[in-house]
């Protein structure tokens, strides 16, 4: 499943499109960013409620297909300047980690 | 002078460990002053004054122990004004001493039993050697224990988390080396040079994808460690046709108990950088399990050297 075909019925502002047309994998949810190293994998989206730069790395090492940024959580200017410069994909939502997971399983990302 | 607070208890086990190694004549003070039972107290009585000292043996020609003088039998003598007296007459005659073999601890115990302030140290014929004083043992003491937290501070400790059995022979003619420099402190760079590493590895398209995500979380993860604990590191990674080593050298304050750091969840990580979502305990960890061999150096107060290598196939 692609990008732009969950923002069709995930209600998502997307930050920075790098590349939506590509694949998601599936998914996975943290804020520690060891964690998220040891367990998400290649193409997965990432739900997370941190917002400042250090996600991008994490994810351009990961090579995920974007980072959810939940909770209402304003993304740092100097991370969206660096998902730009490496190529990350960042949406935001009012939702919550939960809630994003639920309304991305209904989506078809499993 | 010492109370009996400051002996006991013995809570450290590395100063219980010493007191009952040490003997009385690893601590005692050999030149010791000692007078005749025959001299007259008015010279005792100058020499502890001239000198400082609150004590003086009484021994005869053979220096077997006689008796002692102490301040507290000058203030008998000067009482009395009894100016011409000899020492025997006001010395202490029933001396309590000490064997010069007999441990600290058990002299520890003499001092708290019996309150006074010195002891003569005596072979079995009961010859002085010495005298000793719960200063001179107190003193020893911290020497010792200086001296052990400086070898401890010092000391490089080794640990080969994983593999590292073997020396392995590499090939130089077909290995290339990647350098990178890391910067203690700037937590908004923590990532820079381990994407760089993977982007060169990934951009040859020789790698697997797992092969690069197992270099992707190792280099990251002591990456992460440099920036976060240390002053400043360099990441040089060896690429082989066979493997990578990944070498992290850092000047930082290094790592006391490494078997503790290995521990999923252990951190020392400061507040600020956790509320990043660094410092989760969990860095040496995903390197142990990421890599297929991890070596651990580090010596407290200096720096820590990390070693991973990642077969490729």
């Amino acid at each position: 499943m692609r990008l732009s075909e969950i923002i069709e019925s995930v209600p998502l502002k997307v930050e920075v499109d790098s590349d939506l047309e590509r694949e998601v994998t599936g998914g996975y949810i943290g804020d520690l960013l060891s964690q998220v190293m040891a367990q998400a994998k290649n193409g997965n989206i990432w739900i997370t409620i941190q917002g400042h730069q250090n996600i991008i790395a994490v994810a351009a090492l990961l090579n995920l297909s974007g980072i959810i940024i939940a909770s209402g959580v304003a993304p740092a200017q100097n991370m969206l300047e660096k998902a730009r410069e490496e190529g990350i994909n960042i949406f935001t939502s009012k939702a919550n980690s939960y809630q994003l997971a639920c309304q991305l399983h209904s989506a078809g990302v499993k | 002078m010492i109370d009996d607070r400051d002996i006991y208890p013995i809570d450290s086990p590395l100063i219980a460990e010493l007191a009952s190694e040490l003997k009385a004549k690893d601590v005692m003070t050999y030149n010791v002053i000692t007078l005749y039972p025959q001299q007259k107290v008015i010279q005792a009585k100058e020499i502890m004054r001239l000198k400082k000292i609150s004590g003086i043996p009484i021994v005869d020609n053979e220096n077997r122990i006689e008796g002692i003088i102490s301040i507290d039998d000058i203030i008998h003598y000067l009482e009395i004004r009894d100016l011409e007296a000899a020492i025997s007459k006001y010395m202490t005659r029933k001396v309590v001493t000490v064997l010069e073999d007999q441990s600290i601890i058990e002299v520890l115990k003499q001092f708290k039993r019996n309150k006074y302030g010195r002891f003569p140290v005596v072979d079995k014929d009961r010859v002085l050697k010495g005298i000793i004083t719960p200063g001179d043992i107190l003193v020893r003491l911290l020497q010792i224990l200086e001296n052990h937290m400086v070898q401890q501070q010092t000391e490089r400790t080794v640990r080969k988390v994983k593999g590292f059995e073997n020396d392995v022979n590499i090939d130089e003619s077909k290995a290339f080396v990647l350098n990178f420099v890391i910067e203690g402190g700037d937590v908004s760079q923590a990532g820079e040079a381990s994407s760089n590493l993977k982007r060169t590895l990934a951009d040859t398209g020789r790698y697997s994808p797992i092969f690069l995500r197992k270099v992707a979380v190792v280099s990251y993860e002591a990456e992460v460690n440099v920036v976060i604990h240390a002053y400043r590191g360099t990441m040089t990674v060896l690429v082989t046709p066979d493997f990578v080593k990944i070498i992290i050298v850092d000047e930082g304050p290094g790592i006391c108990d490494i078997d503790l750091a290995l521990e999923p969840g252990w951190s020392t990580a400061s507040e600020h950088v956790r509320e990043l979502g660094f410092g989760a305990g969990m860095g040496l960890y995903n390197m142990k399990r990421w890599s297929d061999e991890l070596m651990i150096e580090s010596i407290p107060g200096e720096g820590t050297t990390v070693t991973a290598i990642i077969n490729i196939n």
